[in-house]
Parts: C-alpha cells; sequence; structure tokens
C-alpha cells in the first residue's frame, strides 16, 4: 500500500505504520487517526501517510473528479494563463503543468 | 537609468553586501593545503551560530545520514570542507539580506523560491551523479540574488516594470533586458564574482534564462534554467515573476531527465524544503 497525502486523509483513518522520528514512536500503527492527530502531523512537516485499505491512486482519482468543475474550469484557465510562455506540447513542460494544475486545485480546494 | 550598467548597480552596493569573516577565513583555512581537518573545524566552532547551523543541516533530511552528527569536525569529514563551505556562505547570504524589505517581493517568498530551487539544482545533480552537489545547491540558491539587489537598489523602476508585466502578460526578466540593457541574471553574476565566487557558478547564474549550446559552463547553466522552472511550477515562493519561463529543450535534453522524474521530485522537494527552511531562514 502506497502514501496518501495527509489532505487526502480522514479522520478515523486506520493508521498503516508507525510515524517515529529518532527510533522513537509518535503515533503507533492502528490507532484510528482524529483531527488532533492530522495537526500535529502538519505540524511535524509531514506530508504524506500510509493509511490501512487505501489505494492512494485510487484517492487522488477520486479527488479530482469530484471537484466542482466551475472551480476545476477556473483554475484551468488561471494555468494556461501562467504557462503561456512555454510549450505545453513538451513533456517536461506538460509534466509541469500537471503538478502546477493539481497543487493549484489543491490549494483552493483547501481554501 | 539606461547607461547604469549591471556591474556599476553591484559597484554602488560594495559595502552593504559583503561576506561575514568566518567566511574569509574558513576559505582561507581550505586553501591552505597546510591546514589540518581540526583547524578547518576551529574556525567553524569559533562562529556558534554557523557552527550550529552546519550541524543542523547536517542533522536534517537534506542529508538523510543514518546516524547523529554530534561535532564539526565530524561534519566536515563526512560532508566536506568544501562543501561545508558553500553552506556556510549560502546561509551567510540569507543573513546578510535579512531584514531587508522589498514593496512587491516579500523576503519569506523569496528565499522560498531560491531554497527551493537549490534544493532542486542539487537534486537534479544528484540524478545525474555529478561530484560535490553542494555547489549546485549554491548555484540554485543564489540564481536571483541580483533580482533582490535590484528590488533594493532601484525599487521605483521595478516595481513599475512588475506592474508592466502584469499588465502587459509579459515575462519581467524580458522587461528588465528592454529597460536597463541587463538583468537580474548580470547583476547577480557581477555580484557573485565580487565575492570571489567560481566563474562555474557566477556565469551559470548569468544564463539561467538564456542557455544555449554557447555558455561557458553548459551542464550548471542547464541544472540552475531547469531547477527555476521546476521551482515556479511547484509554486514554491516566488522572485517576482508571474509566469512560468519557458523551458530550452537543448538545455533539458542535456540534462536527460525522465519528465517522470519531476513528479518524484516533488515529493522530494516536499520532504526536504520546510527542514530546510526552518534551518536557513530562521525568522520565517
Amino acid at each position: 500500500m502506497g502514501l496518501i497525502p495527509l489532505d487526502h486523509v480522514k479522520e478515523g483513518s486506520l493508521l498503516e505504520t508507525d510515524i517515529s522520528e529518532n527510533g522513537q514512536i509518535l503515533i503507533k500503527a492502528g490507532i484510528a487517526l482524529t483531527e488532533r492527530h492530522l495537526r500535529l502531523c502538519r505540524s511535524w512537516g509531514i506530508a504524506e501517510l500510509a493509511i490501512q485499505g487505501l489505494d492512494p491512486d485510487k484517492i487522488e482519482n477520486d479527488f479530482f473528479a469530484n471537484l466542482d468543475p466551475a472551480l476545476v474550469t477556473e483554475v484551468q484557465e488561471h494555468c494556461v494563463e501562467v504557462f503561456r510562455h512555454t510549450e505545453l506540447n513538451h513533456p517536461a513542460i506538460g509534466a509541469l503543468y500537471q503538478i502546477y494544475l493539481k497543487r493549484k486545485l489543491r490549494e483552493r480546494h483547501r481554501g | 537609468m539606461a547607461d547604469l550598467t549591471a556591474a556599476e548597480l553591484v559597484g554602488s552596493v560594495k559595502t552593504i553586501y559583503t561576506l561575514p569573516s568566518t567566511y574569509d577565513r574558513l576559505s582561507e583555512a581550505i586553501n591552505d593545503p597546510g591546514s589540518t581537518m581540526d583547524e578547518i573545524a576551529e574556525v567553524l566552532t569559533n562562529d556558534q551560530s554557523i557552527a550550529m547551523r552546519v550541524l543542523e543541516l547536517a542533522n536534517s533530511a537534506f542529508y538523510g545520514f543514518p546516524s547523529k552528527i554530534e561535532t564539526i569536525s565530524h561534519a566536515l569529514t563526512l560532508i566536506g570542507a568544501q562543501q561545508v563551505r558553500d553552506l556556510v556562505l549560502g546561509t551567510a547570504v540569507i543573513e546578510m539580506f535579512d531584514g531587508i524589505s522589498t514593496q512587491k517581493v516579500s523576503m519569506a517568498s523569496f528565499w522560498k523560491h531560491s531554497i527551493a530551487c537549490g534544493l532542486t539544482s542539487k537534486i537534479i545533480a544528484s540524478l545525474r551523479r555529478e561530484p560535490n552537489v553542494e555547489r549546485f545547491f549554491v548555484l540554485g540558491l543564489l540564481h536571483d540574488i541580483g533580482r533582490m539587489v535590484m528590488l533594493q537598489k532601484i525599487p521605483q523602476p521595478m516595481t513599475s516594470l512588475m506592474s508592466e508585466a502584469e499588465a502587459e502578460h509579459q515575462l519581467l526578466y524580458v522587461l528588465e533586458k528592454k529597460r536597463f540593457g541587463f538583468t537580474h541574471e548580470d547583476v547577480g553574476a557581477e555580484l557573485m564574482l565580487q565575492w570571489k565566487f567560481p566563474p562555474r557558478l557566477a556565469e551559470s547564474v548569468r544564463a539561467h534564462h538564456r542557455f544555449s549550446t554557447m555558455v561557458r559552463f553548459p551542464v550548471e547553466s542547464a541544472t540552475a534554467h531547469i531547477a527555476d522552472i521546476t521551482t515556479h511550477a511547484m509554486g514554491f515562493g516566488g522572485s517576482g515573476e508571474i509566469f512560468i519561463p519557458p523551458l530550452n529543450g537543448t538545455a533539458w535534453g542535456l540534462i536527460g531527465l525522465d519528465p517522470s522524474a519531476l513528479q518524484r521530485m516533488e515529493k522530494e522537494l516536499e520532504r526536504q524544503l520546510e527542514e530546510v527552511l526552518q534551518i536557513m531562514l530562521p525568522s520565517s
């Protein structure tokens, strides 16, 4: 099982592996994560968590598929504007465009 | 304004932007073939704040060493004296500009972009198995330093140029060239030459938006070019440029990355950036 971005982890999700630092366990595997745990994870700079029974690719696809279409259109227009001086058909720029778009969508979704 | 050159602009700030004496002493000790590792370590330990930062970096995700590094001599042995000097230099430059505010670009955002670009350059160099990857970190860290000088020394023209860039949908560095006859790349390169940086780094800073096969140091220039664009596209901070700068296909080909590596780089940056920011930019 892969890692789930912290923003996609819901309260009550079961942690798959221990969160530890310098050998000391901070949160134990198997625990149902509370809002406080998620806040702590953010303050520790943790970006992703391993969650039991979740497939990261599916989570990510579902997240983007379920976004408000108006928001997606608005963010896409912004991305096209920001990338206006680049050649979008270059494979590297294409990859960077996708990264930028997804980061903006997550940012806007968080509000 | 039209007849001012990048070198003159840098000359006018000579007394403001000077590197700390620890850096000079460290360089001297490293360049002296007769000095021992202990003597180099002593120069560092005499400057507590720098010594502490070197140790923090050595113990961070920036290196990811498995065990704790307790002493400066240990850090010097593991990382290498020249690499430690590069890190000292990077933190010294950030400190030099600390507390100076600019109207249009916040310091926090500027250094976030710079540090992220440094980390990206270092990751690219590691993927290419280049030796001494810290110099790539310094290259990325300082690639936009000329912009900071321009924002501070000629704030009015820069502010109006930034408004123009926004209104006309133009790249800021293109407008800089049109307005002044030089860009922030030239200013940065001149400043670095004045600081006695190796031309390899200074000239690569000068070429980070205008890569061509004619540049003197193609690998370094192409790395800075790609790292800058990548950092912009990942949205880590900013240096006043609204648009993603165009990618030079030849530079991309020279570095030889697979586009799928960019997504892995994003994750690696997420992992390293906050920690390195906290160490190098304690006031943020």
